[in-house]
Order: structure tokens, then sequence, then C-alpha cells
């Protein structure tokens, strides 16, 4: 016999998460919108500010900050044009915030450097696509550090102009970045 | 069969690749693609390198990533507290105003600002900061560019994409005339539309001016580049076409800066070229 009430599941998610849960009223058309948003750019947001040396969950965090911003800057009735190019370009300014605020931490990029299991049944194809990849990490984390970045942004899947507008780089110069460390990772790979 | 001499520099492939050359350069690298293993090769090997470093990229990412589930959660949870707070009258401003209603406030904005610049032009301005800086510099008084009623529509749409018709011979001479260019060699300069035909320019001799090649830094190749970045940015929908016309017409040197983000013409511009030289 169950002698306290079960809570309800807005209750719950308060005591786990320590966030007032809203009166459950049907969400907005702008909070389904950001939520879209939110459920489409989370993990290549992430995986961006992880490059950055973040955490994963100091990277979520983050993430979380930028799709806040996004609804008050949308409820402010500002510019929609390009939205992931704008949700990009806080993540990276509030992910190197954050980073210097966690600065003597270790930096998440050393995890990011290993590569992790392979589930291809050949242990001698494994070893060799772990040792390209192991060679290819190196490379890029050599690379100067605007170089990564806008070889990781463009890794998800930003245009090379939206790349120049979240780093504050010109065009030319984005394209003569990404030209140079495909090169260098091209010499790596034995091409 | 063609044998292609000169290949295709290696940016300019990646650029290919990538998607990010203008539709007249495309067309012509993949015309020479077609026609050349060594550049379909370097091309190839190109992509496999981006093919591996995605690979890696992800698979090196993707395995710490946190699951979505629980910040989902908490995420949705935020969203609802503050979608339930109260806006600001700002907020409330914002959600009433429509997008037609700004529209129509730029619209007007953008009428006084096209006013007042002709009224600049009308009482004879002195040079601008452009032509101080280069005394090649078109001259506003006689070429303050002049543009047809078009659309971003019209300009944009396929077939629109040709270079600059030839200016007649006899207009030629009339612009370098007034000048006072008296025996202009052939090939030293581009009788260049001031806006360019692709971005609404006209061929009437207010739209003309002769462009030396190669005798300043801000020479016929890098107002060339800039015409080409400016249509590509009109047809994207990045840039008005008025804005376009506006910024071009009053100082391209300017113009350029603005659009390539930069204070000096680029490098890779040094040889960009979309009009023929007049000879």
């Amino acid at each position: 016999m169950e002698l306290v009430p079960p809570a309800d599941s807005s209750t719950r998610l308060s005591l786990l998460t320590g966030v007032r849960a809203a009166p459950s009223t049907r969400p907005s058309p702008l909070e389904e919108e950001v939520t879209r948003l939110y459920d489409e750019l989370r993990v290549p947001v992430l995986r961006y500010l992880m490059t950055l040396g973040l955490s994963p969950p100091d990277g979520d965090e983050v993430v979380q900050e930028v799709f806040i911003a996004l609804f008050q800057h949308l409820r402010n009735g500002k510019s929609r044009k390009n939205l992931p190019g704008w949700v990009f370009r806080v993540a990276h300014n509030l992910g190197l915030k954050q980073r210097y605020a966690a600065r003597g931490r270790e930096a998440a990029l050393s995890d990011a450097s290993t590569v992790p299991f392979d589930p291809r049944p050949n242990p001698e194809e494994q070893a060799v696509s772990r040792q390209r990849q192991t060679r290819l990490l190196a490379v890029v984390r050599a690379l100067p550090e605007q170089d990564r970045c806008c070889l990781h942004l463009r890794a998800e899947g930003l245009r090379y102009r939206e790349i120049a507008k979240v780093l504050g780089m010109s065009l030319g110069a984005v394209s003569l970045s990404i030209h140079r460390s495909l090169a260098r990772l091209s010499r790596a790979d034995g091409g | 069969m063609r044998f292609p001499n000169v290949h295709v520099s290696e940016q300019e492939l990646l650029l290919a690749a990538e998607g990010e050359l203008s539709r007249r350069k495309i067309v012509k690298v993949r015309a020479h693609l077609a026609a050349c293993w060594t550049c379909r090769a370097r091309m190839r090997q190109i992509e496999a390198t981006i093919v591996d470093f995605v690979e890696t990229h992800q698979s090196s990412l993707d395995p710490t990533l946190p699951a979505a589930g629980g910040p989902r959660r908490v995420f949705r949870a935020r969203l609802a507290e503050l979608a339930a707070s109260k806006p600001s009258w700002r907020q409330w401003f914002a959600l009433r105003l429509t997008n037609r209603d700004f529209a129509s406030a730029g619209l007007a904005l953008t009428t006084v600002l096209v006013i007042v610049l002709l009224l600049r032009v009308a009482s004879g301005p002195g040079p601008s900061v452009a032509q101080r800086a280069n005394p090649d510099a078109p001259d506003p008084r006689l070429t303050p560019g002049m543009t047809q009623p078009l659309t971003r529509a019209d300009l944009c749409s396929a077939g629109n994409q040709d270079s600059a018709p030839a200016v007649p011979r006899a207009v030629a001479l009339k612009v370098f005339e007034a000048y006072g260019v008296s025996d202009p060699r052939p090939r030293a300069y581009e009788l260049d539309y001031l806006i360019a035909p692709e971005l609404g320019g006209t061929n009437d001799i207010r739209n003309l001016w002769p462009q030396p090649y190669r005798t300043v830094s801000w020479d016929a190749h890098a107002k060339d580049a800039l015409e080409d970045r400016l249509y590509e940015l009109v047809c994207q929908g990045d840039v008005d076409l008025a804005t376009a016309q506006r910024d071009v017409a009053t100082d391209w040197i300017a113009a350029y800066k603005k659009y390539f983000h930069t204070d000096q013409p680029l490098a890779m511009h040094a040889a960009f070229l979309k009009d023929q030289p007049w000879e």
C-alpha cells in the first residue's frame, strides 16, 4: 500500500531539475519553433562546443543558454534571418566565455582526441582505421585555433559565409583557412 | 579531344566541391573537369579528405555526447517558465507588429535615403572619398550611375548571367574624352559599367567610365570581383537590389571593403576577370 501519493510529472521534473514547472498550458507557436530548432541543432552545436574544449555537460548547459537566448531574441521581434547561423554565433561566443571561466579544468579536447572502439570485425582493418583517425586528430589539434574552428563549423554544416559571420572573418580568409587545413589533412592521410 | 593546358587551382577545386563558386565560374570548372583526368583525380582526393575528416570528427565526439532526453526536458521546462512570464513592453510591441509593418517602415526609410542621395548628386558633390584616395575612381558628376527599372527576379532569372554587352566604339570614345583620355591604349582599360548590367545598370554614358588595369591597386579586377559578389548577394536575397546599386554607385571601393570585409583588394582577385578589356 502506498502511503505517499505519487508526484505528478511536473512536480517530479521540478524535483529533478530545480526548475519550477510552468502551468500545463499548450506551448505557444514560438516555444514550438524554438524547441524544433533545439531538436535539430542540439547535436551539431554541442559537438562544436566540445571542439572548443568544453566538457559534454558544460556544452549542454551552453546549448540551453543559446536556445533560451534565441527565444528572447525572437520574442523581442529581432531578425529571423538565418537562425542556424545566429545559433552558432551565439554558441561560439558563449562557449569561449564558458571555456575561459572553466580554465584550469581539464580540456575536453584531449578526451575528444581518443578514438572510440571500432565495431568492424577485421582487427587489421580496425587497427589501420584507428591509426589513421589518430593521425588526423593529431593534425587537427595542431592547427591554429581559427583554422580548427573553421573546419569544425564547416563539418557541422555551415557555409563559408556563415562561418565568416560566426568567427568575424572575411569570406576569403575562411576559404583560405579551410583550403589550408584540408591540404594538411590530406598530407597526413598520405594524399 | 581537347588537352587542357592550364589546370584548375587547388583552391578553385575546393570551392567547386563546396558549391562556393559563382555560377559563371562553376560552369568553367565543370567544363575543365569533363576534359581533364588529372583535375578529376585531384577533386576526388579533396572529397576523400573531407569524408575522412568528417568520419573522424563525428566518431571521436558522438560516443561522448550526453543523451538528449534529460537536457531536452529541462530545456522545455525553462522555456515554458520563460514563456509564462509577462512580456516586456518591447516584446508586446514586437509580437503585435507584423513583418509587413516592418517592411513598410523599411521601404519608407529607403525612399528617403534615395531622395537624399539624388539631391546630393544633383547639387554637384565634390570628389568622393574613393576619388580622393584614387584619382582613377569614377567622377560622380560624369558617372553618377544609371539603372533600369528591373526587379531582383528579372535580374536573377536563368539566362541573365552573360558578360556585360560591349559598348559601341563611338560611345566608348566619348567616355574617354569626358575623362580626358585622348589616346587610350588597347587592353589598358575596361570600359566599365559603374552599376553592372546584372545589377540593373544601363549602357547610358552616365553609367560608364574608363577603369584602368594594374595602374592602381583598386583596379578593374577588384571592381569585377565586387560586381560578381554583389550579384550573388542580391540573388541569394542577402542584400537588396537598391542597396547594392547605391553602394556601388556611391563609392565602389568602400563597397568592396564592406562586402569582402577587408581594407585592401584580396590577392585572389588580382587576376579576376569578368568583363573584357577595351580594345
